[in-house]
């Protein structure tokens, strides 16, 4: 059974077109915090129509489910939260590719991205707070507490800008689930 | 909220990113392989692309 990590086999080919993305979700709290499964990974995109076919061709229909590249571009004409998906057919591994917003948030994201090297591939990681503040976002939406749980264990292994953190969660609209975290 | 056991805790901030990452990756590697081996243990006239199959859906159609 090919058991190949999940996160190469997403990342990998966005090396390899050299796209500028960062890690974010599970896998980046893996990373920052807690040791646990996860059945996806989570990246943000930078991500233009023209990007499509390059896309399509690095995640081949044979290894592959990825959407058509009429619907990648459709989503990266989105001005806020495109998103795609493709799944790895060998493994049921799934990616989430949400694209990268026009925001100060996004951009200073992308601008502080860590980098850590895994099995000799350098990953794109974005940084913690912008992990966490994801988190409570996704938290505020479908009300899943292993985002807490993510967000605790990170705060607790990794060194955090609290304050950072509380000054774009209140521009979020997401303070209340924030101060749950303690 | 914290959740980790202290000892847990300190091991954890004794690690670099990339080697909590290696030992995630190991985690779900394991999780399929003792999956595969919880399948097989069930359907033992499987076949071994039969197992993988099922272990691909599960993965596929599960929360995490």
């Amino acid at each position: 059974m090919p058991d190949l990590s999940p996160v190469l086999l997403f990342a990998r080919p966005l090396n390899r077109l050299g796209a500028a993305y960062m890690i974010v979700g599970s896998v980046a709290s893996i990373a920052y915090g807690e040791i646990r499964t996860t059945n996806d990974v989570d990246l943000v995109l930078e991500f233009q129509p023209r990007d499509a076919v390059r896309i399509a061709t690095e995640y081949p229909a044979a290894e592959f489910y990825c959407p058509p590249e009429e619907v990648l571009r459709i989503e990266s004409a989105r001005a806020h939260r495109g998103h795609f998906n493709v799944i790895h057919h060998a493994t049921g591994f799934k990616a989430d590719f949400y694209l990268k917003n026009a925001d100060a948030l996004s951009d200073w994201a992308m601008r502080n991205r860590r980098r850590i090297v895994f099995e000799g591939e350098e990953l794109s990681f974005a940084p913690p707070e912008y992990v966490i503040l994801g988190k409570l976002q996704f938290f505020r939406e479908g009300g899943s507490e292993k985002h807490l749980r993510d967000i605790a264990s990170m705060l607790e292994i990794t060194e955090v800008d609290r304050e950072f953190v509380s000054d774009h969660a209140a521009r979020l609209g997401v303070v209340e689930e924030w101060r749950r975290c303690g | 909220m914290s959740h980790l056991h202290p000892a847990q805790r300190e091991s954890l901030r004794a690690m670099t990113p990339a080697r909590r990452l290696e030992l995630g990756m190991q985690m779900i590697a394991s999780a399929r392989a003792l999956q595969a081996a919880a399948i097989r243990a069930q359907h033992s006239d499987w076949t071994p692309e039969q197992v993988s199959a099922e272990v691909r859906r599960r993965w596929l159609y599960a929360r995490s």
